[in-house]
Formats: structure tokens, sequence, C-alpha cells
């Protein structure tokens, strides 16, 4: 038996990766970058219009200004509070119907013909609706978020609890698990990946529906920010407003990362178990 | 320890109106007996196994546990399958995994450890009770859950092909201990597989069921071999040859 001590090392290095192959990676990375902004500055140093695309060092200047007057922070904070309280409200609302979905046939049938008619409408197509029915107040756009959210966390809790073995729910069983019991300790842990998968994509499509609805019904948010300089015709604050958006996002998937996705991993190993 | 008798009495299964899978089962295993259910793929074998768990009910006939009727899964039969991937708890600890069980019945503190310690240690996975699942090989994944089964002190012990997946080195180890830990714990076992060799070495019984549909139980071959059984031992080659002969001769219906 002295050879299974040794199992966890491969495991240990997959993760981590070689050290030399890892810088390498991150040299790669900061190349990737200094292209991209270099092939932009090209861009506008060369080929287009400069109006119609600034330099970077102007957008910087741009989010700078914006930052230091607290506009920016001012629509930042608009646009986080309508994401965390329509996502999260979302999220419940689609864990709850999800794993009533998967758990009872019938549930599951009856909740099918809704559930085709909405999947293909986008946030988008749904906003006029929304904003008659909600008006143009942060009620719609919760309302929208919270849609968008919970549809993807939906469908990905009721696949979820519809992967789990069947046998695995026959061994609790044997093993004495009452229905109460089997729910709890082994039909939710077994779909909480597949939750965690629902919930991130939902993360990304809820930027897309806020800034929907702040383009064509607010008075704060990013994407009020970037439609005013569209009217004002302030290329560098478009700018400004994407950039805004594009970090807003990434920094909420890493925060997703550091913290849901490390708080569920144990969930996650039921997924490598093969 | 109690162990227990199951009773299978004419037991039909049939799926829709048209498919019959078993028509007149008959077969009784006695208190701390290990019987090997053998028979062609498709025989229907499997099915009888999930009826004795009380995962699926007969079209007709009954199965007894102790004299009383089985209709649903009962922590007093354990069930031990193939695929251990689905059957574990991938997020939970092999100490975990094992004290599942206990834990459902609400079996309290310190009984609790020294039974979860006992079964792993009777299992020889004392060195690796805080791993999880997908750290372990497939043999010993196999173990975990024949630890977890009998950490709930099951009477009888369900066993559909845990074996068949594994390679020849690791079945033949995990055979032999598994022999080991019935002779301790005298369980009543029933045991599936579609190996000759495997049923030769752990069965006081064998028993053969007809090629499907319409199965039926087609011989019953008594194996006197002293125990721990190998391969090369005394008439082994003489009963495999009987049982091959037995299984091949099977009329096709």
């Amino acid at each position: 038996m002295a050879s299974v001590d040794r199992i966890n090392e491969p495991l240990m290095n997959s993760r981590s990766g070689h050290p030399s192959s890892h810088n390498i990676r991150a040299i790669r990375i900061g190349i990737g970058t200094v292209l991209f902004i270099g092939c932009w500055q090209i861009l506008h140093s060369y080929f287009v219009n400069p109006f119609l695309l600034p330099s970077p060092l102007q957008v910087l200047r741009t989010m700078w200004d914006l930052l230091l007057s607290g506009e920016l922070l001012d629509d930042i904070y608009a646009s986080s509070r309508r994401i965390l309280v329509g996502y999260f409200g979302g999220s419940l609302i689609g864990i709850m119907l999800g794993l009533l979905m998967g758990r009872f046939r019938s549930i599951n049938d009856l909740m099918t013909p809704c559930l085709e008619f909405l999947r293909p409408l986008s946030p988008v197509a749904l906003l006029p609706l929304v904003l008659i029915w909600f008006g143009i107040g942060e009620a719609a756009k919760y309302v929208l978020v919270g849609y968008t959210a919970a549809i993807i966390v939906l469908i990905n809790t009721a696949f979820g609890v519809n992967r789990m073995p069947i046998i695995r729910a026959r061994a609790a069983q044997c093993l004495g698990a009452s229905e109460w019991q089997m729910f709890r300790n082994v039909l939710l842990p077994s779909v909480i990946p597949y939750i965690v998968v629902g919930m991130r994509t939902a993360l990304g499509f809820s930027f897309m529906a806020i800034v929907a609805a702040e383009l064509i019904a607010a008075d704060s948010g990013i994407g009020y920010l970037i439609m005013q300089s569209r009217i004002l015709i302030q290329v560098d604050q478009t700018f400004a407003g994407l950039i805004t958006l594009s970090l807003l996002g990434a920094f909420s998937d890493m925060v997703f990362r550091l913290t849901l996705s490390k708080l569920t991993a144990r969930y996650q190993y039921d997924l490598l178990n093969v | 320890m109690s162990a227990s008798s199951i009773e299978i009495r004419n037991l039909c299964k049939a799926f829709g109106n048209s498919s019959v899978v078993l028509e007149g089962v008959n077969l009784t295993i006695a208190d701390s007996e290990f019987v090997c259910l053998l028979g062609p793929s498709g025989c229907g074998k499997s099915t009888v196994l999930n009826i004795v768990a009380g995962f699926d009910f007969p079209t007709q006939g009954e199965v007894l546990h102790d004299g009383r009727r089985i209709t649903l899964p009962e922590p007093r039969r354990a069930m031990i399958f193939q695929d251990v991937q689905g059957s574990l708890f991938g997020w939970l600890t092999i100490r975990q995994n094992v004290e599942f069980g206990p834990r459902m019945r609400g079996v309290a503190e310190p009984e609790r450890t020294q039974i979860v310690d006992r079964y792993i240690k009777l299992v020889g996975l004392a060195d690796h009770a805080d791993y999880f699942p997908h750290q372990l090989s497939g043999g010993m994944k196999q173990r975990v859950q024949i630890a977890r089964a009998l950490a709930n002190s099951p009477e009888v012990l369900l066993m559909d092909e845990p074996f068949g997946a594994l390679d020849a080195q690791t079945r033949s180890t995990l055979q032999g201990e598994l022999e080991r830990i019935w002779r301790e714990t005298k369980k009543t076992v029933l045991f599936i597989t579609h190996d000759i060799g495997e049923s030769i070495r752990l069965a006081d019984r064998i028993v053969i069921l007809s090629k499907g549909p319409r199965s039926h139980v087609s011989a019953i071959i008594k194996v006197d071999l002293p125990r721990p059984r190998a391969p090369g031992d005394g008439d082994f080659a003489g009963i495999y040859r009987q049982v091959e002969g037995l299984l091949h001769s099977l009329p096709p219906k």
C-alpha cells in the first residue's frame, strides 16, 4: 500500500502547473495585452478618424476625470446595486424552481410550456414589456435582471437534478435516508456544481440585461453613462463607460471565483470522480 | 452478528405488456449463505437483485426477507453497485462516506466514530480515511462502498457485479478480501456476476439463470471446496467445466 500515498501528487501538479510553464504563460498574456493596446494606438494614429477612436491615453484621462468628479462611482454604484439585488433574487427563485422541477416530474411537465415560451426571449426583447408593467424606476431593473438570472439558474439546476445518478439515490435509500435527508444530504450536494455553473453564467448575462435597461430608460448607471456620451458625441466617454463595464464584469467574475466557487470546491470533486 | 434469509417465490417480472424478463424464479437463500447468481447477459440478473433490494416490484410472486414481504428499500439490505462513481458521495471524505448510514439513522457520536473506524480498518483504508473518492483508485473506491454498506450493519449484502469494472489483479485481491470479510461478519450475500471463476471462488451455491426472456433458475451447483479458495484448488477446474457446460447448453428460447 506504499504506492497510494503518492496518489495526491499528480493531482497537485496538474493544478498548479510546472513553474516555468506558468511564467511562459504570464509572459504571453503580457505580450497579448501590449499588442491589444498597441493596435488600438496604431488604429487611432494612422487609420481611423481620431475623433471616432480616441487614443488609449485619452480614454484613461477621461476615466480619471469621471472618477474624480464622482460621476463614475455613482454610476457604478447604481448598476451594481441593480445587478446584486436582481441577480441574487433571481438566482434564489431559479434554484428553488429548478429543484422542484427536477425533483417532481409533474411540476416539470406543467412548467415546460412556459419555460419553452420564455427561453428564446432575450432580456432585451422583454424590456419594452417590463417598462410598461413596472415603469422606468428601479423595480423594472430588478425584474429584468432577476428574470435573466432566474431562467439561466433554473435550467442549470433542473439539469443538475436530472443528472444525479439514480443509483446514488438508491444507495442512500439503502443506507436508511428519509425523503428529507435524501434531499438535504444527497440531492442538494449533487446539484451544487450545476447551480454554481448556472450562477456564473447568469452573472455575465445580468450585466448584459442591466446595460440594456439603462441604455433605454434610466437616469443613472453605466448604461446611462454610455448613452449620454452618445447623445453628446463624446466618444472618449463612451469608451470610458465600456471599459468600466468590462472591468466590473471581470472583477465580479473574480469575486465569484474567490468566494462561491471556493466555498463549493468540495462539491466540484464529484465531477472529477470519473 | 445477525443475518437473515431471503426467499424468492415464483417471481415474475414484465416490462410493459410484451417483454417478460423473469418467469417463475424460485430461490431460497439461507442465513449467512453466499449465493452467486450467474447467467448470460440480458437474462434479468440485475432485475432480480433490484426487486430483492426493493427498488423494483414483481409483476407476480413475491420476495420475503425473514418471512416478511419486501416492498421498499431498507437498511437491512445493503446494495453494492458496480458504478462506484455514481454510488459514492464525491463531496464527502472516505470517513464521511462510511459514516453516512449511521449518521442518517442518528447513531450518537462516540459509538459512530468507533463503527466507522472499525469498518474503514476492515477494508484496509485506515490511511486514507480523509481522502476524497476521486483521489482513490477503482478498487479502493469499491472498498469504500463495501465499508459504507457494512457500517450500517445490514443483514443482507446485495452485490451487482461489484468487481466487473476492475482489472484482473485488483479483482482477485478484492475477491479474497470479500471472502475474508464475509467469514468475519457472516452476512447473507447475493452476488451477481458473469465471471464463472469468481462465482466458484466465492459462492456456497451457484445459481444459474436461463437465457432471457422468460428466464428462471435452470441449475443450482453446490460448491464444496474448502475456503479460502484459489483457481488451482481441488476440483476447481472440474466445477468450472461443469458450470460452463450448463451455461452454454441452456436451451435457446
